[in-house]
């Protein structure tokens, strides 16, 4: 990392003039009780909401219930050393990060302290962790999609860049899996992106890590960690950070995509946090602003006008469900916070639909108006023709012989289905997700055995590459299928069927 | 909080605020002279305007200079923590280890 050092110098040689050598008077706390990593303290007269406290032995904690006559503090870290009796001082300051380009390629826990063992993060900038959302007037509205790269989604469930999309399903349907495909498929396109881990298995981060390097991903990544054996402060904190860090490059005019996974270990640190401040508890034991929790933490995502930045935050939270239950308090309420969901299903995973979106229960309220034009043409059809396929096939298990209309539809939804199947981390680019839909949707696939389907898209990715790549070259860069380009489509297209044909 | 325990510290408390006396705690890099220690407590007297019960103690870790605990009320001139704060504001924004 290069530092300028005479930028260090003067920081230095200005905060030492500046620095207050007179005696210190100060309000004081004394803990009174100290257990679970909650302090109550008397004294402390003065002290804000959320402020930062300093114990003796250097513990920091905020504070979180100004009450009659004590103070609850949430130590953030260890409580060792933190006594009955030891003093409590005021910093006069709200917890804070480090945020700024520094970051990048970083890993660091809930303070935006690195974790990662690549020194330290030299960054002169720092945000409080909590804000107000940006305002009525300071926003935009969503009209530039931010393409997931997974086709299922960026054809059936479309995302733009400012939305709050929840990715929601049961343990092991791959949630985590689509956000990181999109942090993978954000290369070259100019979003930075960070991935907010929430109580996860310091393994599972490690882990996705190691891919967002692998697939070289990292470089416009940060990734913010609160491990599921760090205190329930830390793990409160963590989306907070996160969020506080893409806010700096959005009002930077930088486009931003913040993973939050995942929100419901969020809320149960949450909850154990508020229990163990004597707050009462209401549904599920979460306290009353469980809401209000998730509802500023989301709020805070959006796209801004110009004159305030111009930059946008995409949020995406992850709610993990049980056995399927949306109806539970913490889902209902990321559902009814964001702009859609995306729905993962245990049974279609297991079947080998991955990814395992239901299309039935997947909506986007926004993200349609922000759709390239050639995609929202394509993809049109495609959603009705999927959910007419699920209709029949359900039927079609009864009776031995259908229709001709029937088996034409049901056979043209299995190609469907079958297209939407992607590898984990090989996201598609635009125009090979246009073209394998142009070719779905004008029956083109019709020909080819269901279980032949990938092996074909490969073969006409191949052709297009060799003979057409002005065909995918203009897809890409018009954005737009006009009646010329569609007449070239179509006519390559059945140019290489004739080909295929010959072979056999 | 309530309990036994607890109003029965406030009670302690009010006592000791009706007597009007006021702990005070003192910290000294040095051991202060008898004479010293008067004038302190005369002045810590007139500060707080109650009767001051104070003990000295001496901790070389400071340094030099005095660290005062009176109720809720720290006053703090030592070395060692003047030294802290300057480390403190060299990283600016940065408290935590």
């Amino acid at each position: 990392m290069l530092v300028n050092t005479a930028e260090v110098n003067a920081k230095i040689r200005g905060e030492v003039l500046r620095f207050d050598n007179s005696t210190k008077i100060s309000d004081v706390g004394l803990v009174v009780q100290v257990g679970d990593g909650i302090a109550r303290a008397q004294g402390l007269n003065n002290v804000l909401s959320g402020e930062l406290l300093e114990f003796e032995n250097g513990a920091v904690g905020i504070a979180m219930n100004l009450e009659e006559d004590n103070v609850g503090v949430v130590l953030l870290g260890d409580q060792t050393g933190v006594n009955e009796g030891s003093l409590i001082s005021r910093t006069g300051e709200v917890a804070r990060v480090p945020v700024g380009n520094a970051l990048l390629g970083r890993v660091v826990n809930a303070l935006g302290q690195p974790i990662d063992q690549k020194g330290p993060i030299s960054s002169f900038r720092f945000r409080p962790i909590e804000r107000i959302a940006p305002g009525v007037l300071a926003r935009r509205s969503i009209d530039v999609p931010l393409m997931t790269g997974i086709r299922a989604i960026d054809a059936m469930v479309p995302i733009g860049r400012g939305q709050r999309q929840l990715i929601i399903g049961d343990r092991q349907t791959g949630k985590t899996a689509i956000a990181v495909d999109t942090i993978i498929n954000q290369r070259g396109a100019g979003v930075y992106c960070i991935y907010v881990a929430v109580g996860q298995k310091n393994s599972t981060v490690a882990s996705v890590v190691n891919t967002l390097h692998k697939y070289e991903a990292m470089s416009f990544t940060t990734v913010v960690s609160a491990g599921a054996s760090e205190v329930p402060s830390m793990q409160y904190l963590a989306p907070f950070s996160g969020c506080a860090i893409a806010e700096e490059w959005m009002e930077d005019g930088k486009d931003v995509l913040i993973i939050y996974d995942d929100l419901s270990k969020h809320a149960v640190a949450y909850r154990s946090m508020s229990l163990l401040l004597r707050r009462p508890p209401g549904r599920e034991a979460y306290p009353g602003d469980v809401f209000y929790l998730h509802s500023r933490l989301l709020e805070r995502a959006g796209r801004l006008e110009e004159m305030y930045g111009g930059g946008s935050v995409t949020a995406f939270p992850i709610v993990e469900t049980q056995a399927g239950n949306m109806a539970a308090y913490i889902p209902t309420n990321v559902i009814s916070i964001t702009d859609g969901q995306i729905y993962l299903e245990t049974e279609l995973f297991n079947s080998g639909v991955r990814p395992a979106i239901n299309p039935g229960l997947s909506v986007s309220r926004v993200g349609g108006a922000a759709q390239y034009k050639a995609m929202r043409k394509i993809s049109a059809p495609l959603r009705t023709e999927l959910a007419q396929y699920r209709e029949l096939a359900s039927f079609a298990q009864f009776s031995a012989d259908l229709d001709r209309d029937t088996q034409s539809r049901l056979s043209h939804g299995e190609r469907i289905v079958e297209i939407l199947k992607q590898e984990q981390f090989s996201p598609s680019p635009f125009e090979h997700m246009i073209l394998i839909f142009f070719a779905a949707t004008n029956r083109f696939l019709s020909d080819v055995a269901v279980e032949d389907v990938v092996e074909y898209e490969q073969k006409v990715m191949e052709y297009f590459k060799n003979y057409h790549s002005d065909v995918l070259d203009d897809i890409r860069d018009e954005r737009e299928i006009t009646p010329g380009l569609e007449e070239r489509i179509r006519a390559a297209l059945e140019s290489f069927a004739k080909q295929e044909r010959r072979k056999m | 909080m309530t309990g036994r325990m607890d109003r029965y510290m406030d009670d302690l408390l009010k006592y000791a605020e009706a007597q009007n006396r006021l702990d005070v705690k003192v910290f000294s890099a040095v051991a202060l002279s008898a004479e010293q220690q008067a004038r302190l407590e005369s002045k810590l007297h007139r500060m707080f305007e109650k009767q001051i019960d104070m003990t000295v103690k001496v901790d070389p870790s400071l340094l030099g200079g005095l660290r005062i605990i009176a109720g809720h009320t720290v006053i703090d001139n030592t070395i060692k923590n003047r030294l802290a704060e300057m480390k403190k504001s060299i990283y600016r924004g940065v408290f935590f280890k």
